[in-house]
């Protein structure tokens, strides 16, 4: 068989194309999922706002309209970061990338944005020492 | 590079708590069972909390759990670890327990 064939027959461009399809599959159902929570939690709003019945109904398919389809681009991340803020995880972010414990009081990483206070006023005075001298 | 160590160390400890229910599911099909099952209730209970019993809260409680518990179980397994985490506060425990502890100190990172 021509070698040609056999590659051919294997479909290389299959291989790579098809993990990346099934990506692009699980974040579509994703999306769509993340779409039916958002539509819940503007239910959620418009009720908690308006009550219930036919016209809020209304007011809710128009909302939800703007909101997931209209302006999803900008909606879409904003809703994530409401959500992610929402549930907390911002918290751990928070303390990873600004609390940094490790960088607290000592070893290599104890620099001039890392002091302690009563260290802040030692080399604070060493400095005016230093300016009147 | 070394400013960044610990926080990569960090990460990598929440990765590893997020991978561990799905590990767990791989290990004991009857834990992956269990697991589907909770989180069916919670979804249920999510939507029933916004529009009540009734036939549209099955519909919509259906779907959610058709994407989320069937076709991606693990990333839901996997987001429910790390809220948690977040829920019960021990993201502190991690985040400020652990470079002062046995680990910190052998990464040299402890104080």
């Amino acid at each position: 068989m021509d070698p040609l064939t056999i590659l051919a027959s294997l479909n290389p461009l299959d291989w790579i194309l098809q993990p990346i399809t099934d990506l692009k599959q699980t974040i579509d159902l994703m999306v769509f999922g993340f779409k039916i929570i958002i539509l819940l939690f503007i239910v959620q709003f418009v009720r908690g706002r308006f009550g219930g019945g036919p016209m809020i109904s209304i007011l809710i398919m128009v909302v939800g309209y703007i909101f997931l389809e209209y302006m999803w681009p900008i909606f879409g991340p904003m809703m994530f970061i409401y959500l992610f803020i929402m549930f907390g995880f911002s918290a751990i972010v928070m303390d990873l990338v600004i609390a940094k414990p490790w960088a607290k009081g000592g070893g290599e990483e104890e620099g001039e944005g890392h002091m302690t206070g009563k260290q802040y006023y030692e080399e604070l005075a060493k400095r005016r020492g230093g300016m009147h001298r | 590079m070394k400013g960044f160590a610990p926080m990569i160390l960090l990460v990598v400890i929440f990765l590893f708590l997020m991978i561990l229910p799905i590990f767990f599911s791989f290990l004991s099909p009857t834990f992956k069972w269990l697991m589907i099952a909770y989180f069916c209730i919670m979804v249920y209970l999510f939507v029933k909390r916004i529009l009540g019993g009734g036939m549209i809260s099955y519909i919509v409680s259906g779907v959610l759990i058709y994407i989320f518990v069937i076709q991606l179980w693990w990333l839901f397994a996997a987001a429910y670890m790390l809220y948690l985490i977040a829920g019960l506060g021990l993201s502190g425990i991690i985040v400020f327990g652990l470079p002062s502890g046995g680990l910190g100190r052998k990464a040299g990172i402890a104080r």
